[in-house]
């Protein structure tokens, strides 16, 4: 599977792309976990758990839709990282 | 009543200067609870459908919520209510800063302002009373200046809620500013005209009454507890303000851009709250009571858009900037700075800004009716020229100060398909073709194009409320289970709305056992879910009374064309467009309305609204 990763965020990270392979289908918060051990930066030196950090530090986006932590990802599957989205 | 309200409301007539106070039942509080409620129960007793927005029988009404003053987490707002001379219907806002809360700590839950002065005046509220002063060498004096001034004549304690230039010309989409260059705005449906109708400069507060508390200790408790989850949960916002949100709503095809013609822009990313914090950003600051600490401080030192003070918001940076296609981040700054300044709301002025640059660019108007301005997609220089001219009502910027319903008309032609609105009021820089629910809403929200009088897209991003029957966030393109789903977000928000508490507090986490919570912790009322989403539904179902006798009926409850007939080609909503008249059938069901948008007799008595009939 593919993270596209928003340039917001991808000169802090290193990166603008981040391939996984991925055996079976996981869920999205086993995706992000995986991603702040390998770019800790994700979490912005925060500790604490992915749950705690999602759509208040950055969000992911994937076929048009919002993702929830407990969506099922496939290693077909295209996700984005953006900024939280919130005010206005 | 054992904590949180007065129970008293300041009356002020302007054309005799007389000041009295009223001393509503509990009854009144506890069926409308304040601010929104309160207020358009006031509007709906004092006017009709014939009453005109900018005489003086429009009354201007300021109320405050049980919490203001008090250390309930972002219950530093008010709300201000009258008949809108943009919409000609039930017209309201809301900001946070100081004002609220200055104004309880006079001893008053609300001021309910009637009749005209013949001259500038202001009002001067204390503890105990008010007096209407001279206001000559205020009147013509922007916003900033106006808060300088008053300070310098009555101390720094005092807090200012005023009108500029645009206010007094009675520029139909003029603010009410308040807090000086920490500007918070009372924005939409131009109230600051109605101010200016009664040659009301400013209404200053000033008090040192502590607010009642029914259970001071368990209060404390209860927001120790509450409070660390949701500093964490808004952080974002709070780094990077409501702008943070920017570049995410482009992604999601929710950004307005070019007159809501346009898909996607690659350019969002220089006008984003991060590019902000990079660049600009000096500061930050909170209104009173908040946890979150979205304002922003920002300094442009040099060059054609030099500039210091309050930052631009998500809305400023989608109407002045995304709507204009204009880019320069500097530019949107001074802009918005610019619209504080002038008291102008930055959402419908970025709206009439951008319809007339689409004017322009289809030669539908010329370079004739702009005075020579070169009127471009992307000009940061004629957006700032256009902000100019309707601050001071000159040239187009006389037409456009009308809003673009009204605008259109004045044009004529084929303007009006250009002129992006619901009931008058301009769209703020949310997309409706990005969440179907926020489509209905804006065509059913009580004060014309809103995302805030219901909220629903954020029910459809992160935000869940498990005991309203949204466990987890919707699916922002579904075309069918709105109808009920709007309705409850709608009555949610009136509660909000007279709580007096912002709504940003969702992304928090905020939940109505929270709310309950509190309502029992300061006022000491007991409050089940039930009875306080009736106040919700019967706040909600009060506006929309007050509406049907201006004569808004079905017809009234749609979107523009553009929005339900071409969809975005590129990006995040590409291809979708919002079901609008089967949502709009399922929602009155819900609602308990006839098919022509009446509230049915059943529904009106359910609410306890038959005072009326």
């Amino acid at each position: 599977m593919v993270v596209l990763i928003s340039s917001i965020y991808s000169e802090k990270l290193g990166c603008d792309k981040y391939r996984m392979e991925l055996t079976k289908p996981v869920k999205l918060i086993e995706v992000l976990e995986h991603l702040e051990s390998a770019l800790p930066a994700l979490a912005d030196r925060k500790k604490g758990r992915v749950a705690d950090r999602y759509a208040a530090h950055y969000l992911c986006i994937g076929g048009g839709r919002i993702l929830r932590l407990g969506d099922t990802i496939t290693n077909r599957d295209t996700i984005e990282i953006i900024p939280p989205i919130m005010g206005g | 009543m054992k904590g949180g309200y007065w129970g008293k409301i300041l009356r002020i007539n302007l054309n005799n200067g007389r000041v009295w106070e009223q001393a509503p039942d509990e009854a009144l509080y506890r069926e409308y609870i304040g601010g929104s409620g309160i207020g358009s129960r006031f509007l709906y007793d004092l006017t009709d459908g014939d009453t005109d927005p900018l005489g003086p029988e429009n009354p201007l009404i300021f109320m405050t919520g049980p919490f203001a003053g008090t250390t309930v987490p972002t219950s530093g707002r008010h709300q201000i209510i009258a008949k809108s001379p943009l919409t000609g219907i039930y017209g309201e806002g809301d900001a946070g800063g100081t004002w609220g809360p200055g104004l309880k700590r006079c001893g008053y839950d609300g001021i309910v302002i009637e009749g005209a002065s013949e001259k500038p005046v202001y009002i001067l509220v204390r503890e105990g009373g008010a007096k209407v002063l001279d206001a000559a060498q205020l009147w013509g004096q922007d916003t900033y200046r106006t808060d300088e001034m008053l300070k310098e004549i009555h101390g720094d304690n005092i807090t200012v809620s005023c009108i500029g230039p645009a206010g007094e010309k009675l520029v139909r989409i003029a603010a009410v500013m308040h807090d000086g260059s920490h500007a918070r705005a009372v924005g939409r449906t131009g109230l600051g005209a109605v101010m200016g109708s009664k040659k009301l400069k400013a209404v200053a507060v000033s008090g040192s009454l502590r607010v009642q508390v029914a259970d001071q200790e368990g209060l404390k408790r209860s927001i120790r507890e509450a409070a660390p989850t949701m500093v964490q949960k808004t952080i974002g916002m709070k780094q990077h303000g409501t702008a943070g949100g920017t570049v995410g709503t482009e992604r999601i095809g929710d950004f307005p851009l070019k007159n809501w013609s346009g898909s996607v822009w690659d350019k969002v990313e220089n006008i984003s709250g991060q590019r902000m914090t990079e660049t600009i950003l000096t500061g930050r600051y909170f209104c009173e009571s908040c946890i979150i600490g979205c304002g922003r401080e920002v300094e442009v030192k040099e060059g054609p858009y030099a500039m210091k003070g309050a930052g631009p918001e998500y809305e400023t940076l989608g109407m002045l900037g995304g709507m204009c296609l204009v880019d320069n981040l500097e530019a949107i700054a001074y802009g918005g700075e610019l619209c504080n300044r002038y008291g102008l709301d930055t959402i419908s002025t970025g709206g009439v800004i951008a319809f007339a640059m689409e004017l322009y660019e289809r030669g539908i108007i010329g370079q004739q009716d702009t005075d020579g301005l070169d009127l471009r997609w992307g000009s940061a220089y004629a957006m700032i020229e256009m902000v100019h001219k309707i601050g001071k009502g000159e040239g187009l910027g006389s037409i456009l100060g009308y809003g673009v319903r009204e605008a259109a008309r004045r044009i004529g032609g084929r303007a009006p398909e250009y002129a992006i609105h619901t009931k008058g009021l301009e769209f703020p820089a949310h997309d409706p073709r990005a969440f179907n629910s926020l489509a209905l809403g804006y065509a059913t929200s009580n004060r014309g194009a809103c995302h805030l009088q219901g909220a629903s897209h954020m029910f459809e991003k992160t935000v869940v409320m498990p005991e309203l029957g949204i466990p987890e966030p919707k699916d922002r393109f579904r075309r069918d289970d709105q109808g009920e789903f709007v309705k409850t977000c709608q009555d949610l928000m009136c509660i909000l709305d007279s709580l007096k508490v912002c709504k940003f507090t969702l992304y928090a986490g905020l939940s109505t056992t929270h709310i309950r919570e509190w309502i029992k912790l300061v006022v000491g009322w007991d409050v089940d879910l039930e009875e306080l989403m009736a106040a919700g539904e019967r706040i909600f179902n009060l506006k929309r009374m007050y509406n049907v006798k201006c004569g808004i009926r079905r017809s009234d409850d749609t979107i523009p064309e553009r929005i339900l007939k071409q969809p975005r080609t590129e990006g995040g909503a590409k291809d979708n467009l919002p079901p609008l008249e089967s949502m709009l059938d399922e929602y009155y069901r819900a609602r308990g309305w006839d098919q022509s948008g009446v509230p049915l007799r059943a529904t009106v008595e359910r609410l306890g609204l038959t005072w009326d009939l």
